[in-house]
This record gives C-alpha cells, structure tokens and sequence, in this order.
C-alpha cells in the first residue's frame, strides 16, 4: 500500500478508517464491515492517519536470499490509535516516538525514524 | 462464541492412529502418504475399511476433491467423504468433525486423515483485499519474532529460554520414527543456527513439510461389535473450537487461545493441573512459552523458569510436545492436527515408548490457524487402571 502525502503535510499519511457507530479507528481502510460492531457500507469513513506514535517493538529479519538483505519490521501504535506494521530504523529503540518518512524505493513505501532530530 | 460443550454428544472414542512419517518433499503423490496413514490407523484399530461410515480429509494444498482418489484405493464402499481446510487446524477440524458424525450417532466408525504436500499458497486474508504496509515481509515467523521480543521485554525471558523449547522437542523428536527432525540439538546449536527473525533460528522454526496421519473413532457400542480392547480406546472428553476474538489486534492467537482453554476446562470440569500431556501449536518456539501461559498451566511470565526447571519434560508436572512437536515433528499442515491426537493416544494408552509421561491419563491437542480459528481436544483413558 502506498501511502498518501499531502502537499502541507510534514508527516506522511495512510488511509484508514473509522466506525461511525462504535468509534473503532482501524488499518487499512475497508468497508466491507466494522471488525468490531459489523456496520457496513457508509457507516465506515475514510480517515487519514498521520504516521507518528510510538515503536512498541521490532525485530531484524533476514528474508531468503533472493529476496533482498536485512530489513527490521517494526509495530508501531500511531498516536490515532492503530498498530501496524512497517519498516523502522534499526537505531529505534522500543518505546521511543517515531515519525515516518517517504522511501518510495522501500517495502510500503514509508520507514519510521526516532522523533528527534536528524 | 466459543462453541465447547458436546454434552449433548455420546461417547466417542479414539481407536487407532498411523503416519506416514512428515518429511521434506518428495516425489510420491499425496494418496502414497495419506494410504500409509489410514492403514497404520485401521490397523492399530483392529477394524476393516468396511466398517468405516465416513471420512473426513484435511488438507491445505492438493486442491479440489482431494479425498475420493485417496479413498478409492481402500476399496470401494461408497462411505461419504468430506474434504476439510482450515489452515494449521485443517486436521484439528477434519477430527472434530469425525468425533462429531459418530458422537451424533450418524456413524458407528469415522475417519479423519490429513494429508499434504508443500506448496506455496495464497490465504484467505491474502485474498481478502485488504493489504498493511508489509505483508509480503511479515510472514509468520517475523508475526512470532515480534511477539517473542514483547515477551523478552515483559518478563526478561532471554533467547536461552526460547532456545530451551527447541532444545526439549529436537530431543523428544529424535525418539520419533515419524518426526522430520530426527536429530537432538544443544541450546548452543541452536542458538547459533542460521538467523531467521528477531532472536529465532532456523532450529526453533517449525520445517513445513509432507505427510499424512489418520484416526479412527468410534462409538462405545462400535467397541463392543467389533470386541476392542477397551484400554486402546482413548475418550473424547472434551472439544472446544472458536475464531477471532478481538479487532485491530495482530497478536489474536493468544487471546483465542485463552477463552478456548477456560471454555474447555470449563466443559469438562478438568483444569490444566490435571493435563498430563500437551501437544501445543508451536511453529515457532516462543508460542509454547505464550501458550502455556495462556493456558493456564503457568503463572504469566513464568513458562521460561518453569522450562528451565523441567516442569514440561517428560516426567513433569505436565510434558509438553512430547511427539517432537511442530518444531521436531514438522508441520506438513492438514495432518498435523491428526497426528496430536494419534500422538496423545499413544500417550494415554502408554505405548509412547522412550517419551512416555508416568501416569499419563489427561491429554490435550491444541492448534490454532490463519484466519484466526482455534482447536482443542482433550482426550482420557476412561478404561485404564
């Protein structure tokens, strides 16, 4: 999925969703139904999420050797309420905010850094 | 809802197990292995093809109808076949369905068989249309790599402890002509094994491979017509079966896991303290740790010091994968299910040879699969001393 960068956004966005009945805000968008209350259809709204929050853990992965060297696939909770998984900088450490950054040339299109300067 | 009680359901019980051994693939076809299976499980029941009602088939990969080329070498009776996918608990859920058709009184005498062969297949959640950031990385072992670092971080367990599970199933393995992995490994062997995700190596992966493994069940009135010895037979006391529970959560299998143990210790009135043997889901060696705990046989936090203590070797309070596991067995997906429960009945009867649990009366089979869904079996031998 790639995600979606407004012009006067700082931070990319990703496109996900949420419930108008039961409040649930969720990734990636879909309407087929609420995961969690079962509305459908226009009872689920498009949300942009900003990509910032806080990397709750991640791990070195070594992918088969046709596939690419080490990445480090991390979870991150965006401060909108999701956790998802993305690419992150190997320097991060659990517990520290991050902030996405573009890297169209990489897996999902975003890789998280430390919120500090860089 | 978790469905767990099968009290409107008569006895069913468990009679015969066979294998063909889980290995890496090959050149036979999927009917040599799964042939191999049945027969071994006719012949530890002591009954006839003849005699069986239906057949329930698990498999992942061999596409459709599968069961009746399998079953039309046993020789033609026209029993009803059913072919049953449910992910990693494509057999769990081939046995539920065979211990229901005889507990409903539909049939007398059932099998299930899981049989597959590898290949790489898209999932249903792969289908579904709905894509995160990276999928094609987060395959399962990064899923449990990342649950394992949680784990570490939460209850300072160490990749020693997570090495320990592996160490203990390569051990039960070795003693398992049917197993994948026939050989034991050391904790340092395998913690300096190829690199896969976060702290796991390739040793404390499961290896999906080919196989098949079959069961017969049957009724109490079966065990009479056909005069089984009633200490092979193996009861099916309880049987739990559920899907996902909760919504944006990417580690569901625990919490699936949970409520269908409660449910089950709840049905049958049995806790984990009075389980002897347990063959868990652990395709990669930090899930024996979370499950354990899920389960209720551990305090949280608590599975590493307890497997460091031997509290689930054999001989413990509880032993645990003590067929080689899914580390040391293999997961060849459609039988492995089948193949716990042939193992815990091996257990109960206490015929399991150099990995017997003393006393082993209380087995438990748990699995869980994509989707998520989660199985569990627990089996008794009512008739032994």
């Amino acid at each position: 999925m790639t995600p979606q960068t407004s012009a006067d956004a700082a931070v990319p966005e990703i496109v996900g969703g949420r419930c108008a009945h039961c409040g649930l805000v969720y990734f990636p968008f879909q309407s087929y139904g609420c995961d969690r209350c079962g509305t459908a259809g226009a009872g689920l709204i498009e949300l942009a999420l900003m990509c910032e929050g806080v990397l709750e853990c991640s791990v070195a992965y070594d992918p088969p050797a046709d596939e690419g060297g080490r990445v480090q696939i991390g979870e991150v909770r965006l401060d909108a309420g999701p956790l998802i998984r993305a690419l992150v900088d190997p320097a991060v450490r659990a517990g520290e905010r991050v902030r996405a950054a573009e890297a169209r040339d990489q897996p999902g299109g975003i890789v998280f850094f430390g919120d500090g300067p860089r | 809802m978790i469905a767990s009680s099968i009290a409107a359901l008569r006895p069913v019980y468990v009679i015969g197990g066979g294998w063909h051994p889980y290995r890496r693939a090959s050149d036979a076809t999927y009917v040599e292995l799964g042939l191999t299976a049945i027969r071994g499980a006719l012949a530890d029941a002591g009954v006839e093809w003849t005699s069986v009602q239906s057949a329930y088939v698990a498999h992942t990969r061999l596409g459709m109808a599968a069961g009746r080329p399998l079953i039309r070498h046993l020789g033609v009776t026209g029993v009803p076949v059913v072919q049953v996918e449910n992910a990693s608990a494509s057999g769990s859920a081939a046995f539920r369905q065979a211990m229901i058709d005889v507990g409903s009184g539909m049939s007398d005498v059932s099998v299930a068989v899981g049989v597959d062969k590898p290949e790489r297949l898209r999932t249903g959640p792969e289908r579904a249309g709905l894509f995160g950031l990276i999928d094609d990385l987060v395959r399962p072992v990064s899923h449990f790599a990342l649950i394992a670092e949680r784990y570490m971080n939460d209850t300072g367990a160490t990749p020693v402890d997570l090495a320990r599970v592996a160490e203990k199933n390569l051990l039960h393995a070795s003693h398992n002509p049917n197993a994948h992995r026939r050989i034991a490994l050391s904790v340092d062997e395998i913690l300096n094994a190829r690199h896969v995700s976060g702290v796991l190596t390739v040793p404390q992966c499961t290896p999906v491979c080919e196989g098949a493994a079959a069961v017969v069940v049957c009724s109490a009135e079966a065990i009479e017509r056909f005069g089984i010895d009633k200490r092979r037979a193996i009861r099916v006391l309880g049987a739990v079966a559920g899907s996902e529970l909760e919504s944006n959560d990417l580690n569901p299998d625990l919490t699936l896991s949970k409520a269908c143990a409660d449910a089950l210790y709840e049905s049958t009135g049995v806790g984990p303290g009075d389980v002897d043997v347990l063959e868990l889901h652990e395709a990669f060696s930090i899930e024996e740790l979370v499950y354990l705990e899920a389960m209720g046989f551990v305090e949280p936090g608590k599975a590493a010091p307890a497997m460091a203590a031997g509290e689930f070797n054999v001989g413990g309070a509880c032993a645990v994968s003590t067929s080689g596991g899914l580390i040391g067995m293999g997961h060849p997906i459609g039988p492995t299910g089948i193949g716990q429960i042939a193992h815990i009945a091996q257990q109960l009867r206490g015929t399991a040879g150099v990995v017997q649990q003393p006393d082993a009366r209380i087995g438990v089979a748990h699995m869980v699969g994509v989707g998520v869904v989660c199985f569990m079996h627990m089996l008794t031998s009512e008739f032994n001393p």
